[in-house]
């Protein structure tokens, strides 16, 4: 399953995408990475439209990592609307973001988001979040069969 | 007596002027009564006198012969006269030596007849009787004297007709007194009464508007009137304050309303510090780690050496930023004040700072159950704060110990968490709960000068205070206080 699944990278900041991508090389997560710049972007992905609208519908990420703060459309409300959709309600989602606020917390438990990184300045740490990250949400956790 | 007092003060001032008047008139009609009877007994007594001696001078006269001729029946026949008053108990004429020469005895009275003159002058009361004693004279010469003693019944029958009459007189007066007084005193406790209960309307009722009725222009009048003036300057005064308050209520809600505007920019900013300060940081620590180690062997020991100071400023500034948004989210945290086992707090801090700090072997002692009321969430970072600073300060001390306890002060509980650390300069002690004030330099114990602010911060919010005690290499004591019932 981890060599060929999708993950998602909803994130706008050229260096955090290079970071992750970096990090995710250095745990051996080797899945093909997509990254869409801001939140409309990613909706047009995940539902196949604008620029993505010749993408296969039943190609669903394994994994979601979701910014928050993003141009356009923002990472609660793409959550909101994954959350709203029968196709991509189940897909694992992180969301990952630097702010702390309790607020987000909050609001993206709420929203159902399935787990919470909060990017460190020390890259170490990151690095083991996103080693724990694959681990568990692409070899451990089983994701209920979807219908489509 | 004082119960006499004490009742008398308890009693309603409608009673009291009415007890007063008839105390006076009782008093005054006893006095009076004292004196019409002390005239009534002299009366009694000169007339009693008058009638004894026209009675003993008339004997005398009678008994001018039978003492010069020395016949004692005829003597005794002139005293027979005297039955014809009943209230003559004994007469008796004495010769010229004083010797008895003859007497007349009321029949049925029992009395000694003295044998030798009674040596009295004028008349005398004794007892209910009265004696007399007139001179016989023939010729300008004494020749014997007539002893009269009369009883003085009579006295009585005028005293108790004088009673009788007082007694009535005294009722009469009373009764009318009575009557009077609970008539007259409404004159004098109406106004007050009513003034009373105007006022007691307007305790009760809060309406400023009422007014007492004044009924005359004497004392009370003016009392009533200058009690409606001051009713009309208290609701002056409380119309006032109501405007005030508005005013007040309306600038509180302006006030709130920027301060919540001002709050929310406040949130923004720490928001936007937390992630736009944060992320070229990220960037620079992200890409030193990916160059070092992906370009590591081509940089020589000098070249790693500068890039791990990239990393280790980034790594500061982080935790730097991180408690910058600390204070910030201290000072703007909706407080939910509780019961708070702060010992278990302590604990479980300390159990954190051991889990990550393993290696040393630190004295911790924290007494059970230091119960306090506040905000759970702020006091666990007040006692992060204030246990990593002493965590940190006695890593050069061999034997560190950190103590956590309290005592009662002036009335109120004193937490004091104690170290035998590398302590301060008392010199700068006012420096020491100031953001980003340092007593210690970066490289011997690193910090960003903002945990002490916090706690302070923290300290405030619960209506506490906290101050420090510290000595170079000798320790530093932290004590802080909390609102009771915060």
């Amino acid at each position: 399953m981890i060599g060929n699944k999708i993950i998602l990278l909803v994130e706008d900041s050229d260096d955090d995408v290079a970071l992750a991508q970096r990090a995710l090389k250095k745990s051996r997560i080797l899945n093909e990475l997509v990254v869409t710049r801001d939140g409309a972007e990613a909706l047009d992905y995940l539902f196949c439209k604008g620029a993505h609208a010749g993408r296969d519908p039943n190609a669903v990420p394994a994994v979601i990592l979701l910014d928050l703060k993003l141009p356009k459309v923002d990472g609660i409300e793409v959550l909101q609307r994954l959350r709203a959709d029968e196709r991509l309600k189940y897909v694992p989602t992180v969301i990952l973001t630097s702010s702390k606020e309790q607020e987000d917390l909050v609001n993206g438990y709420k929203f159902g988001a399935n787990s919470y990184i909060r990017k460190p300045v020390d890259f170490e740490q990151f690095l083991q979040a996103v080693e724990h990250l694959g681990l568990y949400w692409l070899l451990l956790n089983e994701q209920p069969v979807t219908k489509s | 007596m004082p119960d006499v007092a004490k009742k008398f003060r308890e009693l309603s001032l409608r009673r009291k002027l009415i007890v007063i008047t008839l105390s006076v008139t009782a008093v005054s009609l006893l006095l009076l009564g004292a004196g019409l009877m002390l005239r009534e007994r002299l009366e009694f007594e000169r007339q009693t006198e008058v009638r004894l001696t026209l009675l003993a001078d008339v004997i005398a006269l009678s008994s001018t012969a039978p003492l010069a001729f020395n016949d004692p029946r005829s003597a005794s026949e002139t005293l027979a006269a005297l039955a014809s008053d009943p209230h003559v108990l004994l007469g008796v004429l004495y010769d010229e030596k004083d010797r008895m020469f003859a007497y007349y005895l009321q029949p049925g009275a029992e009395r000694r007849v003295p044998g030798q003159a009674p040596k009295i002058a004028g008349i005398v009361f004794d007892e209910g009787t009265a004696a007399l004693i007139r001179p016989v004279t023939l010729r300008e010469r004494q020749i014997g004297k007539v002893y009269v003693l009369a009883d003085s019944a009579n006295w009585v029958v005028v005293l108790w007709q004088f009673a009788g009459i007082m007694g009535g007189l005294f009722v009469v007066v009373l009764t009318i007194g009575l009557l009077m007084s609970m008539w007259l005193q409404r004159v004098v406790t109406e106004p007050i009464v009513d003034l009373v209960d105007v006022m007691h309307l307007v305790t009760q009722s809060g309406d400023y508007s009422l007014r007492a009725k004044k009924r005359a222009d004497d004392e009370l009048g003016f009392l009533v009137g200058v009690f409606n003036d001051m009713l009309e300057e208290i609701a002056k005064s409380r119309a006032e304050l109501h405007t005030l308050n508005d005013e007040l209520e309306e600038r509180v809600r302006r006030r709130t309303g920027e301060l919540e505007i001002a709050n929310k920019e406040l949130e923004a900013f720490s928001y936007s510090v937390s992630h736009d300060l944060r992320a070229p940081l990220r960037a620079i620590d992200g890409f030193s780690h990916a160059l070092r180690e992906d370009y590591g062997d081509k940089l020589d020991e000098q070249g790693k050496d500068y890039l791990q100071r990239v990393r280790k400023g980034c790594q500061r500034m982080g935790r730097l930023i991180d408690d910058m948004l600390a204070l910030a989210r201290v000072i703007r945290y909706e407080m939910r004040p509780e019961n708070v086992d702060l010992s278990a707090i302590a604990e479980g801090v300390v159990s954190q700072i051991v889990q990550s700090d393993p290696t040393r072997a630190v004295k911790v002692v924290i007494p059970k159950g230091l119960r306090v009321s506040g905000d759970p969430g702020l006091l666990r970072i007040a006692l992060e704060n204030l246990l990593n600073n002493a965590w940190k300060f006695t890593q050069k001390t061999t034997a560190a110990k950190i103590e956590l306890s309290s005592f009662r002060k002036d009335g109120e509980t004193v937490f004091c968490l104690r170290d035998n650390g590398a302590g301060f300069d008392m010199t700068y002690v006012d420096k020491l709960f100031r953001a980003f004030q340092r007593l210690h330099d970066a490289s011997a114990f690193p910090g960003s000068g903002i945990g002490l602010a916090t706690v302070h911060r923290v300290i405030q919010r619960h209506g506490g205070r906290i101050w420090a005690e510290g000595e170079v290499d000798r320790g530093a004591a932290f004590y802080f206080t909390l609102k009771e019932d915060a």
